[in-house]
């Protein structure tokens, strides 16, 4: 039965498996930011709705014991941790002052963290078809810090704490897994817990910014602001592109009520793009602190995603016939190609593979921006406007697309 | 008879104090039909849900084929055959994977009624879910929900949505079904004319209470609308006080009222008792009948 489920969620399967190649073509590039971008992707994917979702009612109504449910997710979630972090530990160049012992090491460590996360997200809630959003953004936050000050702690202590949390917690799921998965919890909610929240104040915009800026947008906003902090331009264009697709298909399919509205699709999309940016920005803020480097080349680097974001949704909304949601993924490919090429092309040719912590293109724009402090307040002054006018005019284009069936089929 | 499905004083809430259902009791009986009946959120989805072992109930109990649905859920569900109208079918799979995955889910699979279906709604196999009109997905669902002859078929709202074709062939299927294998159907509708069409017995919910329990022609039969105008008779609490009254509202210049008996009788009795002239009685169809005893914000509780 467990194999019948797992056979049935190939979509979870092509995600692993573009992940591992995406992560194999980094190494080979001998990018050390791979490593970055596989923690970051595996974060943000475990935080997908998809992966706490361990049935659906349809699967509910068919004779299959909860418990099959479970563990057919628990394959399909470990197996999105520990597939990608084995293609690391076989493929990965060794970070500066790591021996491959060292680097083994630490690998297996963040997996076992990302494992007693992925077993606390299945853990809460265990009746129900799946756990709270704000529990898997909350343990997908607490797993991402716990990544990051991992050096604290001995490897030995946190590798007994996660193998112990994990096994406790999967034999809690054992013991709590309902013969048949439920839709609601047991008990009725308070109704204070059920109502609206009152602190908010009763703008006439409130429908609309809840509906792009869902409560898992704090998710994006962090994994935004810590790529800004550390200074990765093209890791966060690619995820903040990766969210924008993400959040036009749920304009499309969830939030379809709002594009009804009379509310300029212009400013829907500026709204999501921008939201991004300044999520970046925000991190950017950080970034000497983060990579002891002078601010100006935190400048630099959101200067450097602002043009990557704007380049990615021209493309994005300007490439024709590629409307329909199914082509997102080959939009995307694309579009991280084309960014892609003239980093690849520069490391090949320029620093043959060795890595440097600030990038060619980086350097590049080192040379030819201006050094004062007031004309690079004016220069990023005008690039943001710039920038907003040009995303502004942009519009939306990919919202209209009628007839899509009758189209594609 | 035995009973296939039994609900026992069931009791459900999601918030705290605002019980959806408030002591439901009924049982369907092995080879009834049964429509469930009732207005936007008064609880038939919860308590198909219950039935399916989909949510527990707070208090009260549930017998499917005398077992609990939570306690012995592979087993029950087994015998079930389920449709619902929020079932989203995997989109990603093609009605084949479908097929294949139900086949290996219930050992009895009847082939020449998949063949059947499948000529019927005019699928292909090899069709991906993704790709079906809104009439097809239902109808591959029907397909998942019949084929294994289930000794239970759960509808929930199934046809919504439909066009009057659509929901005509769907319900042709589930009538075929029904006479080949005698199974049981529990059908939720807002569609009154499949009801009638489709049941033997309809059990209407309102605040979380079953408000009636009777069969389509005994609605027929045994209860009559009375047209009284405003004018000869002010106030509604004298209907209400009649002998047989199940509940009044005002329409335009009048007060319509639900009455138990023949249209002759009631209009005799009322004419004898209120004295009012202009007092019109009339037969019902199941959903004026709907109408006029749930519509309009007089609602008034037999129990």
């Amino acid at each position: 039965m467990i194999y019948q489920l797992i056979k049935r969620d190939y979509l979870s399967w092509v995600v692993v498996a573009g992940l591992c190649a995406a992560i194999a073509v980094g190494d080979w590039l001998g990018y050390v930011e791979t490593i970055l971008f596989a923690i970051l992707a595996i974060l943000l994917l475990l935080n997908g709705s998809g992966r706490g979702r361990r049935c659906t009612e349809f699967a509910a109504a068919l004779p299959i014991r909860g418990w099959d449910f479970f563990l057919a997710r628990l394959v399909s979630d470990l197996t999105l941790v520990w597939a990608p972090l084995s293609v690391i530990l076989a493929t990965s160049p060794l970070p500066s002052g790591m021996t491959r012992r060292d680097a083994n090491i630490f690998f297996v460590e963040i997996g076992a963290i990302l494992t007693l996360g992925v077993f606390c997200i299945q853990s809460s809630h265990v009746q129900q078809f799946a756990p709270p959003r704000w529990w898997q953004t909350g343990v997908v936050g607490i797993v991402g810090l716990a990544i990051i000050y991992d050096d604290e702690i001995s490897p030995r202590t946190t590798l007994m704490i996660c193998v112990l949390g994990s096994c406790a917690l999967l034999l809690r799921i054992l013991i709590l897994a309902p013969r048949s998965m439920q839709l609601a919890p047991e008990n009725p909610e308070s109704p204070k817990a059920s109502g609206t929240s009152r602190w908010l104040p009763g703008i006439p915009w409130l429908p609309v910014l809840r509906a792009l800026f869902r409560p898992d947008f704090v998710m994006i906003f962090a994994v935004l602001a810590f790529t800004g902090a550390l200074g990765l331009p093209f890791l966060g264009a690619i995820f903040a592109m990766w969210s924008i697709g993400g959040e036009v298909w749920r304009l499309r399919s969830q939030n379809r009520w709002l594009l009804s509205e009379p509310v300029a699709r212009s400013l829907l999309f500026a709204l999501i793009v921008g939201a991004r940016l300044l999520s970046y920005m925000a991190g950017s803020f950080f970034q000497p602190y983060f990579r002891h480097q002078p601010a100006r080349i935190a400048v630099i680097d959101f200067l450097i995603a602002g043009y990557l974001l704007l380049a990615l949704s021209v493309i994005a909304e300007l490439v024709p016939g590629w409307r329909h949601p199914r082509w997102l993924w080959l939009r995307l490919l694309l579009v991280a190609t084309l960014i892609a090429t003239p980093e690849i092309i520069a490391r090949l040719f320029w620093s043959r593979g060795i890595y440097t912590r600030t990038s060619p293109v980086e350097k590049m724009l080192n040379g030819v921006l201006p050094v004062g402090s007031s004309l690079l307040v004016a220069a990023v002054g005008l690039t943001l406007a710039a920038l907003a006018w040009v995303v502004y005019q942009l519009g939306f284009r990919q919202l209209d697309f009628p007839q899509l069936r009758s189209k594609y089929r | 008879m035995n009973s296939v499905l039994e609900f026992l004083n069931v009791v459900r809430a999601y918030v705290r104090g605002v019980p959806i259902l408030d002591g439901v009791t009924f049982s369907v009986a092995e080879g009834e039909v049964v429509g469930l009946l009732g207005r936007n959120g008064s609880g038939k989805t919860t308590l198909i849900h219950i039935a399916m072992g989909m949510l527990f109930p707070q208090a009260g109990s549930v017998r499917v084929f005398g077992s609990s649905p939570n306690e012995r859920a592979v087993e029950v569900k087994k015998r079930i055959g389920y449709v619902a109208e929020e079932q989203v079918l995997p989109r990603t799979s093609s009605i084949a994977e479908l097929i294949a995955f139900h086949r290996y889910l219930f050992r009895r699979w009847d082939d020449t009624l998949e063949r059947e279906i499948l000529d019927r709604f005019g699928l292909h196999t090899n069709s991906k879910i993704l790709g079906l009109s809104k009439g097809q997905a239902r109808a591959v669902a029907l397909l998942c929900a019949v084929c294994h002859r289930p000794e239970l078929l759960v509808l929930d709202e199934p046809a919504a949505g439909l066009d009057p074709a659509a929901r005509r062939e769907f319900l042709e299927v589930a009538i075929q079904f029904l006479n080949c294998a005698g199974a049981t159907i529990l059908y939720s509708s807002h569609y009154m004319n499949d009801i009638e069409r489709l049941g033997s017995r309809a059990v209407m919910l309102d605040g979380g209470k079953v408000r009636l329990d009777s069969t389509v022609d005994r609605l027929r039969e045994e209860y009559c609308l009375a047209v009284v105008p405003v004018h000869s008779l002010p106030d509604p609490d004298l209907l209400k006080k009649e002998p047989g009254c199940l509940g009044t509202r005002m329409y335009y210049a009048n007060w319509h009222v639900v009455f138990q008996g023949s249209p002759e009788q009631v209009k005799a009795r009322l004419e004898q008792s209120l004295g009012s002239d202009g007092v019109r009685c009339e037969r019902m169809n199941l959903e004026d009948f709907f109408v006029e005893l749930l519509g309009g914000k007089q609602s008034d509780d037999l129990s």
